[in-house]
C-alpha cells in the first residue's frame, strides 16, 4: 500500500481544490475528498493501469459529489440571484478578490455536469478526451457541454454592474 | 475566450485555502481517522440502529411489505442480480420512460450509477438531470435510500399522500436560505425508489405532477 499512500498524498489537495470549486464549502470538499480516498484505498488492490489513477480518482471524487448532491438534506447549496457588491475597482487586490466571488458564484449556478466540465477543462487542466474519460462520456459531449457552461458564465457576468471591467475581462 | 483568464480566476478561487481538517496520512494508512463528532449526525445514527434493531426484533425476515405506524417503510427486498444485458435493458427502458417527462434528458443528462457498498454488493441508480434542474432519480431495490422516517425528519415540510400495498408516497420540501426543492418521493413494494425533484426558482411541476411522475409505473429500477 505504499504506492496508494504516496498517490493519496499527491492528490489530496489537488483533489480538495476541485471539489471546492465544485461545491463550494471546504468542509463539504474535505468530506468529499476522504469519501473519494477511502473508495479508491477498497478498490485498490484490483485496480491497473496506474497511469490512468489520475483521472479515474477525479471520477470516484465526481460520482462522491453527485451521490451527496442526491440527498436532499445535503443540498446545501445557496443559489442567489443578488450578487454581492462590487469593490471598488482601484483596488487590485479588492478586485481580485471580487472577480474570484463573482466567478465562483456563477460556477455554482451551473448545472452539475457543466460545472465539473468547466472544473476539469480549466482548473484540472485537462484535455477534451481527459475530461471524457473523468465524464464516461463522447469527446462532442464534452464540447457542447463547455459550450453551454461558458455561454452560461458570461450570462451571468453580463447581469453584473457596469464598471466592472476585471470580471467581463475574464469571460467576455 | 479568454481561456487563461478564466483559469486564473479558478485558481484565485481556492488561494484562501483553509488547512485539511482531516490528516491524510492517518487515512493513507489504511486505518481512516476518526472524523469529527457531529452531534446530529451521531443522533441520527443511533436513533437509525434504534429503529433497525426495533425492525429486526419484531418482524420475520420474510414478511410481506407492509406500513408501520409513522410511514416506515419496510419492503420485501428480493436478491439482486445484475448482468450486462439486464443492466442495458433497464437503460434502455427508463430511458424512453423519462424522455415523456424530460425532453431535454439526453446521453449526457442520463448516469447509470454503480456503488459498491461495503458488503461487496452492486447498487444501481439512473439519475436525469435537466438545466431546469428537475431531477428524477431512480433507485434499484436495496440501494440505500433513506426511508420515509428519516427522510421526513430532516425536510422542512413532509406529506404523506398515499400508503397502500405497502407503498409509501412522500411529498416533501427541502429549504435552506432563499432557496426551496419540493420532490415526489415512491417508495415501492418492490423495494425500490423513484424521486421526482423541482426547484421554486425555475418552472415547476405542480404537487400533481410530481406525484404523477414519481407513481408512473413505467418509470421503475
Amino acid at each position: 500500500m505504499d504506492d496508494f499512500t504516496a498517490f493519496a498524498e499527491a492528490q489530496v489537495l489537488p483533489l480538495r481544490r476541485s471539489a471546492y470549486l465544485l461545491c463550494g464549502d471546504w468542509h463539504t470538499a474535505d468530506d468529499l475528498v476522504q469519501t473519494t480516498l477511502l473508495k479508491l484505498f477498497r478498490a485498490w488492490p484490483r485496480i491497473n493501469g496506474r497511469e490512468i489513477m489520475t483521472n479515474y480518482v477525479r471520477t470516484v471524487l465526481l460520482r462522491t459529489w453527485l451521490d451527496e448532491r442526491a440527498r436532499p438534506f445535503r443540498r446545501a447549496e445557496r443559489v442567489s440571484d443578488s450578487l454581492p457588491e462590487p469593490a471598488s475597482p482601484d483596488q487590485d487586490r479588492a478586485g481580485r478578490m471580487w472577480q474570484r466571488t463573482v466567478v465562483h458564484q456563477a460556477l455554482l449556478e451551473l448545472p452539475p455536469r457543466q460545472r465539473a466540465v468547466i472544473v476539469l477543462r480549466y482548473f484540472d487542466d485537462l484535455d477534451v478526451a481527459g475530461a471524457a474519460a473523468v465524464l464516461g462520456c463522447s469527446t462532442g459531449t464534452v464540447k457542447s457541454q463547455t459550450a453551454r457552461a461558458l455561454a452560461a458564465l458570461r450570462e451571468r457576468v453580463a447581469a453584473l454592474p457596469d464598471g466592472d471591467l476585471a470580471v467581463r475581462e475574464v469571460l467576455s | 475566450m479568454n481561456e487563461d483568464a478564466l483559469r486564473n480566476a479558478l485558481k484565485e478561487a481556492v488561494r484562501d485555502e483553509p488547512p485539511l481538517s482531516f490528516d491524510p496520512t492517518t487515512l493513507t494508512a489504511g486505518r481512516p481517522g476518526p472524523r469529527p463528532v457531529r452531534p446530529l449526525a451521531a443522533a441520527c445514527l443511533v436513533l437509525l440502529l434504534l429503529v433497525g434493531v426495533g425492525i429486526a426484533v419484531t418482524s420475520p425476515a420474510s414478511a410481506p411489505p407492509v406500513l408501520l405506524a409513522g410511514g416506515t417503510w419496510r419492503p420485501d427486498i428480493p436478491p439482486l442480480v445484475i448482468d450486462s444485458l439486464e443492466a442495458n435493458a433497464r437503460e434502455r427502458r427508463l430511458r424512453e420512460a423519462m424522455a415523456a417527462y424530460l425532453p431535454r434528458a439526453d446521453d449526457q443528462a442520463l448516469r447509470w450509477d454503480y456503488s459498491v457498498v461495503d458488503s461487496g454488493r452492486d447498487l444501481i441508480s439512473l439519475r436525469g438531470f435537466t438545466s431546469l434542474r428537475r431531477d428524477v432519480l431512480v433507485w434499484a431495490p436495496g440501494a440505500g435510500v433513506d426511508g420515509p422516517s428519516r427522510l421526513c425528519a430532516w425536510v422542512a415540510r413532509c406529506e404523506i399522500r398515499t400508503a397502500d400495498g405497502g407503498r409509501v408516497v412522500l411529498l416533501l420540501v427541502v429549504e435552506f436560505g432563499g432557496y426551496a426543492q419540493r420532490f415526489a418521493y415512491d417508495f415501492r413494494s418492490d423495494g425500490s425508489v423513484v424521486a421526482v425533484g423541482t426547484a421554486r426558482d425555475h418552472p415547476e411541476y405542480t404537487d400533481a405532477q410530481l406525484l404523477a411522475i414519481a407513481t408512473d409505473p413505467a418509470i421503475r429500477a
